[in-house]
């Protein structure tokens, strides 16, 4: 079974959303660092946005180099049809 | 460091949930040896033209498309990473290219070899470029890299 903490925060006059220390430790952020929210219905799952190299390293979808280069022709004939 | 260079589309698609094998661990080594990764503009649809090409054919799933714009977003905030946006320059390089009888390329090969002008330098897997490199190199003064070279360059 999955155990959910609960952190409180609060948002400022100007609709800022201001969270605890724990929950910046927790989720390894600094000043300036980007966050998204994934929204179903009224719940918000807050994350640190990944970085560039995040992505290099997220998972992925193996295609064969041969294929994807054969596409570029597909695009060529799209973009003048 | 190595100094700045143009990658083709295909250096792209490891940031979009796509793996290349050599290609993703090339561009991960490539983004922190090279100052700074330049693509041009026209990538971008390339790459969302492939997602949803290869999507169609039942070989991604949708959440890759779906994820396109944020992972896009991510590249655009990204300091070490540039898109170069088509202007008058490159369009008057592009008819150059076109007018050009010794090279024969694509109007996209033109436009990404118009837009590495503005590096010096091309990194590509395409074939069409890669046998124009001399005279690349000798009339518009593009230095293009195919995947060989850069592995010696990142070594």
């Amino acid at each position: 079974m999955i155990t959910l903490e609960i952190i409180e925060g609060f948002v400022g006059k100007k609709g800022e959303i201001y969270v605890k220390k724990k929950l910046r430790e927790a989720l390894g952020l600094s000043p300036g660092d980007k966050v998204e929210f994934i929204i179903k219905g009224n719940i918000a799952i807050m994350r640190k946005k990944p970085s560039a190299r995040d992505l290099l390293k997220a998972k992925k979808v193996k295609i064969d180099v041969k294929e994807l280069l054969n596409l570029r022709k597909e695009f060529e004939e799209e973009l003048i049809k | 460091m190595i100094k700045d260079m143009l990658f083709d589309t295909t250096f792209l698609l490891p940031f979009f949930g796509i793996d290349l094998e050599e290609i993703n661990q090339l561009t991960d080594k490539a983004y922190l040896m090279v100052r700074k990764m330049y693509f041009a503009e026209i990538s971008i649809y390339e790459v969302k033209f492939k997602l949803v090409s290869l999507y169609r054919k039942g070989k991604i799933p949708f959440e890759l498309l779906n994820d396109f714009w944020r992972n896009l977003s991510i590249l655009i905030d990204d300091p070490k990473i540039k898109f170069i946006e088509y202007d008058e320059q490159i369009d008057k390089l592009v008819n150059a290219l076109e007018k050009d009888d010794k090279i024969n390329l694509d109007i996209i090969d033109q436009i990404i070899v118009a837009t590495a002008s503005k590096v010096s330098v091309l990194v590509t897997l395409d074939n069409d470029i890669l046998k124009h490199k001399a005279l690349l190199r000798e009339e518009y003064g593009i230095t293009v890299y195919s995947l060989e070279d850069l592995k010696k360059l990142l070594s």
